[in-house]
């Protein structure tokens, strides 16, 4: 049964005189990446060393540094356990999206590369359907057209195109 | 005192590198027994701070084995 044989493998802490404690952890469960990832996280609080307990197992001695936590070291034992599931987890979710992640950062870089000069600059895209008189200005001048130029004459408040301010058309425009 | 450092577990550069830096806390000497690395402490300060340096150096030596393995 399953949930026997977790029981049996999880990880086993035993308490070492007063300030130390020795959890065992199963290999195959908790993979080294996954002990020395939970153990880099407890190396200010704690004096860690590993060992091989037999060929399977892998013993953890946890030894409290003196005046950096008010935590007993059984509590500092059961939240290296609680670390190590935590770890196993964050593992396995990386390879399971290690495919996706490689993806969207090839992709992100593939996009921010510039593309480089080969050959003669591409062909504009035609233009879209513009009105002639302005398909016109366009074409006539298409390089000397600064942004000061106001050909269509936009720039040109209202006021002096078609009236005063006070309300009296010079040349109200006519509605269509 | 004599800590050992199983290989499996342990990198022998990350040993090296924690005997250099703790060279003006303690004196070394490293052995090899069967699959442990045997590292002989002899702290130089005083008695009370030797746990505190044994810790320590054991603690660093975990540290660079880690860092030598990088992010999984």
């Amino acid at each position: 049964m399953p949930a026997k044989k977790a029981s049996k493998e999880s990880p086993k802490i035993s308490k070492n005189g007063k300030d130390k404690a020795v959890i065992k952890v199963h290999r195959k469960l908790y993979p080294k990446d996954v002990l020395f990832g939970t153990a880099f996280g407890f190396l200010e609080l704690a004096f860690i060393q590993l060992d091989m307990a037999d060929k399977d197992h892998i013993e953890v001695s946890i030894q409290v540094k003196p005046g950096r936590t008010n935590l007993s070291v059984q509590d500092i034992a059961g939240e290296f356990a609680n670390e190590l599931v935590n770890q196993a987890v964050r593992l396995k979710l990386a390879k399971d999206t290690e495919e996706v992640r490689a993806n969207i950062v090839g992709r992100a870089i593939a996009q921010s590369v510039p593309v480089r000069d080969s050959g003669p600059a591409p062909e504009p895209a035609p233009a879209p359907d513009l009105p002639p008189e302005v398909a016109k200005i366009l074409a006539e001048e298409d390089d000397s057209l600064d942004f000061l130029d106001d050909p269509l004459g936009i720039a040109v408040p209202w006021e002096e195109k078609y009236g005063d301010k006070d309300g009296k058309d010079k040349k109200a425009p006519e509605k269509q | 005192m004599k800590v050992r450092f199983h290989k499996t577990l342990y990198s022998k550069t990350a040993i090296d590198a924690a005997v250099e830096a703790f060279s003006d806390d303690a004196d070394f000497s490293t052995s090899r027994v069967g699959k442990h690395v045997v590292v002989d402490i002899q702290p130089k300060g005083p008695a009370e701070d030797a746990n505190e340096v044994i810790g320590e150096f054991l603690n660093y030596v975990l540290g660079g084995t880690i860092a030598e393995r990088g992010t999984p």
